[in-house]
């Protein structure tokens, strides 16, 4: 019963992490439509912006505090992906207007292939460490009920309290700003929201700018977790079933999603897996996507799609 | 000036409804093929034929399945790895189990199992399409890395899950020397190029085209989706497991079930993005532009003698193809094989083109 | 007349010795090096590649092997089989005396191909296993042993550590390890030594690239083995050990190759 506890924190802390990259993917395709293949090569890119800014500008500027530095770099960070939000607008998405999601689709494998690229061009694509000064010991409770406690990672704590923090203050942005009130009109309805006088371009570098602050944080709570590698990048392929679990246009489907997926994916690989041969989570997390897929295709949360086929 | 048709009347319908109308065009080809078959085994060396010219051929037959799914009938995949492990995977074991098993039969068998494959997991695209389908075809590519993975009876249970297969022979004739299995590759391609080619000119293929430019008007004019579709999957995984079995057998020898990864998925459909969608001449283009560009720019250094990492170059490979497929998909997104065809076109005009 | 054919002789002599002498006179060897900077495995990858063309530089800088100096060009595989393949096709046509492809998966495609273009595949430390036995694959040297060696190696330190090998008996061990040819390599030998022992192995295979450990770990901890052989490479290693460490498994008992 202990282990099986374990193994539900574990997958809902995990879940918390797909959750986040899950977000992005739905702030860009209920603005624009889009369905961004790049979220996981934007992970990357400012993981390893955070990475090694935090580790350039000690050296540059001739200072010592550690957090000075990861101040810096975040903000460093935060800016290059703004101006890669502006540059993605400028160069692709403005001239992509009323195309066919397929091909947004595509023209999104080709930024993420870009980006992948030319962070590690800059970065270097050795294993870089991002050191925000989270726990790394686990914590043990509950220890009078089961043998051994019921062990918990400090650090999964405080990445889902991140999360946490983050959705809510998302929701606060959407629900209460006018830029909110805006990126809301445009999700709801293009050329209305045109013809009342919202800029169209500029509320897509705002959208992308989002996300890009979404990638960021994940970035970071990743990467601090586990290092900054180019494999981060793959972390779009764990949030892809989630987002469509979860339904593509909604927050809270993204959360939900990321959780049933999270809990699945450990549960199944711990109990069904040694059945299997192990190593099964990464295909089951589709397969429970698809065969859910075919049930609602909309997802748990989405709206529903009238174009079917 | 040399490109005109002046003076080429057709007579009868067939000759009206071939392949190439144009006379030169059957010219080019016809010395096309010619290279290929006779000036290119004098005078290739082994890297030329070992490095590029065998891998381009069996990618670009892969290309060539993939965009009758994708091209022709606008049904996305990001699977095409698996279907070409199935078919890869499958032609192994008839070779291993059943004694005396055929070469090309057992490739064909293995496209068979492909097929099977790729129509049960296109069966989700009657309800779902779009990203949804890419999804779908996901799952196809992880379930088989781990299926060819773990599960012994696939590999014949080698113990390190690597197979590889030896002595490869057609109707007698041994397939190991470059040569030969740069013919053998040249002459699978053309032949499944042909019907590639003619199965998009008929009823069949202008049904895929019909549901891909629109699905409900299609099926008003008595298109029935789930056979179009079916189809498409059916004839694309057949091709794309042909290929598979190629790439194993005769370009590797031995290999992992991450010889077909879905990085190879990406490269196949960066492929057909790039060639140009929807037609035959671009798979080969785009196969060919995608296995040169990373050899060039790896030797461009070492010929330009700048001092450049490898790292950096693999790298910017990554960022060129990137930049390269946003900028086709804005720019020109029937690709390359367009880029031809407007070539070809002011060509018939020049040097006068009013 | 009798002299004729001694000339001959020494004519030919001369002639094969000043043909095998160009070679050491031209005072270069060379060795095409595969590496990986790029992908999943380049955290072990690019401080591999550079160790390597550290030590040839060093070989140069005191003259050479026996006054050779040994020329080297790199070539960028990403750990990939089918670019392996195409580095080997390009570089063996420009001397190569040897090969050392780095990559199991490289190696195992190159097999086949080695001993028609009779260059041989140094694989150092990791490769095929099987050849070990030089009869059947002529053209493999591995050197400082194999996969197999390393983990009979690791099996008698732990042997030792408990003091005797009989005392692993009824001992549980885990091999966690990356879910590809490269991690499978050493399970028959530790399977057999299950056996020979008596101590119990369990295996946990982490999918490739291995950045997903949780439930691996998770694993670990409820069997609690006594003792957890890590397999892993690139970037599953340092994702394994911060795992280990969020699930509070005590370092001392993971051994990793």
């Amino acid at each position: 019963m202990g282990f099986f506890l374990e193994t539900l924190f574990g997958g809902l802390m995990a879940g918390m992490l797909y959750s986040l990259v899950a977000l992005g993917f739905v702030l860009i395709y209920k603005a624009s439509g889009v369905f961004n293949f790049a979220q996981g090569a934007m992970v990357l890119f400012a993981a390893l912006a955070m990475a090694r800014f935090a580790e350039w500008f000690p050296k540059w500027f001739g200072f010592e505090s550690l957090l000075l530095a990861n101040l810096l770099a975040f903000v460093a960070a935060m800016a290059m992906m703004v101006v890669l939000a502006w540059a993605i607008e400028r160069f692709c998405l403005s001239k992509l207007v009323n195309q066919e999601g397929i091909t947004l689709l595509m023209a999104t494998l080709g930024i993420a292939y870009f980006l992948d690229g030319f962070g590690q061009t800059l970065f270097g694509s050795d294993i870089y460490s991002i050191n925000v000064g989270m726990p790394k010991d686990p914590a043990f409770v509950m220890e009078s009920m089961f043998e051994g406690g019921v062990m918990i990672s400090k650090e999964d704590l405080v990445a889902a309290a991140v999360s946490a923090l983050l959705v809510i203050v998302l929701a606060l942005f959407f629900q209460k700003t006018k830029t909110g009130r805006a990126l809301r009109a445009v999700a709801d309805d293009h050329q209305a929201a045109q013809s009342i006088g919202i800029p169209l371009n500029r509320i897509w570098v705002i959208v992308w700018s989002v996300a890009g602050f979404a990638a960021l944080i994940a970035g970071i709570i990743w990467g601090s977790k586990l290092g900054v590698q180019f494999t981060l990048s793959l972390v779009a392929l764990k949030a892809l079933p989630v987002v469509i679990l979860g339904g593509l246009t909604s927050v809270p489907g993204a959360i939900i999603g990321g959780l049933i997926i999270g809990v699945g994916e450990k549960l199944s690989e711990i109990y069904i897996g040694p059945m299997l041969g192990g190593g099964i989570e990464i295909w089951f997390a589709y397969v429970l996507a698809l065969g859910f897929l075919l049930l609602r295709p909309q997802g748990l949360f989405g709206e529903k799609i009238i174009d079917r086929v | 000036m040399l490109y005109r048709e002046n003076g080429q009347f057709k007579t009868s319908y067939a000759a009206d409804q071939q392949i190439f109308p144009i006379l030169q065009d059957r010219w080019a080809l016809g010395l096309l093929l010619l290279v290929a078959f006779v000036v290119m085994p004098l005078v290739g060396s082994e890297y030329f034929f070992r490095a590029i010219l065998i891998p381009f051929l069996i990618l670009a037959l892969a290309a060539l399945g993939l965009n009758i799914l994708v091209g022709y009938c606008g049904q996305i995949s990001l699977g095409t790895g698996a279907f070409m492990a199935v078919g890869a995977y499958a032609a192994y074991n008839f070779m291993v189990r059943i004694d005396g098993m055929p070469l090309i039969v057992a490739m064909l068998l293995g496209g068979l199992c492909a097929t099977v494959i790729g129509v049960l997991f296109g069966i989700p695209s009657l309800r779902i399409k779009g990203l949804y389908l890419a999804v779908a075809t996901l799952a196809a590519q992880f379930f088989t890395d781990w299926a060819f993975l773990r599960i012994g009876w696939f590999t014949n249970n080698s113990t390190s899950g690597s197979v590889s297969v030896a002595n490869l022979n057609v109707f007698g004739i041994p397939i190991e020397s470059p040569v030969s299995k740069y013919l053998f590759c040249l002459v699978v391609v053309c032949l499944f190029a042909l019907m590639a080619k003619n199965l998009t000119r008929s009823a069949i293929g202008r049904q895929w085209m019909a549901i891909r430019d629109m699905d409900v008007a299609a099926a008003v004019i008595g298109i029935r989706p789930v056979y179009a579709k079916l189809t498409a999957f059916a004839v694309s995984s057949f091709i794309v497991g042909v290929a598979g079995v190629l790439w194993a057998f005769v370009y590797l020898g031995a290999w992992e079930p991450a010889a077909f990864s879905i990085d190879r998925s990406f490269q196949l459909l960066f492929m057909v993005i790039i060639g140009g969608l929807g037609s035959i001449s671009g798979a080969f283009l785009g196969a060919a532009f995608m296995v040169l560009l990373p050899v060039v720019l790896d030797q461009l250094p070492h010929w330009l003698g700048i001092p450049i990492s490898t790292a950096t170059v693999s790298h910017l490979v990554h960022m060129i193809f990137g930049a390269l497929i946003v900028f086709f998909l804005i720019v020109e997104p029937h690709g390359l094989a367009k880029l031809w065809s407007v070539g070809k076109q002011k060509m018939r005009l020049w040097p006068f083109p009013h | 007349m009798k002299f004729k054919p001694l000339a001959l002789a020494a004519t030919l002599v001369t002639l094969g010795a000043a043909s095998f002498a160009t070679p050491a006179m031209a005072q270069e060897q060379y060795i095409p090096l595969l590496s990986y900077r790029t992908g999943a495995y380049a955290p072990n990858g690019i401080p591999w590649a550079n160790g390597k063309q550290d030590y040839l530089k060093y070989v140069n800088a005191n003259g050479g092997v026996n006054g050779v100096k040994i020329a080297y060009e790199e070539c960028e595989t990403g750990y990939a089989t089918d670019k392996g393949v195409e580095c080997y096709e390009r570089l063996k046509g420009r001397g190569a005396s040897s090969f050392d492809p780095q990559s199991t998966g490289i190696t195992f495609a190159l097999t086949d191909k080695a001993p028609i273009d009779k260059i041989p595949l140094i694989t150092l430390g990791y490769g095929l296993a099987a050849s070990q036995d030089g009869g059947v694959f002529k053209w493999n040297f591995p050197l400082m042993g194999s996969y197999w060696t390393a983990a009979d190696i690791l099996i008698q330190h732990l042997g030792e550590k408990e003091g005797g090998l009989d005392k692993l008996k009824g001992k549980k061990i885990a091999l966690v390890y990356h879910d590809s040819p490269f991690g499978k390599e050493p399970i028959p030998l530790l399977q057999k030594r299950a056996e020979m022992h008596g101590f119990q192995l369990n295996l946990l295979p982490v999918t490739a690239p291995g950045v997903e450990q949780k439930a691996t770990w998770l694993q670990v901890r409820r069997d609690r083995p006594d003792y957890v052989l890590l397999w892993g490479w690139g970037v599953m290693n340092s994702t394994a050990l911060k795992e280990a460490v969020a699930t509070g498994f005590p370092r001392e008992k993971m051994y990793g190759v």
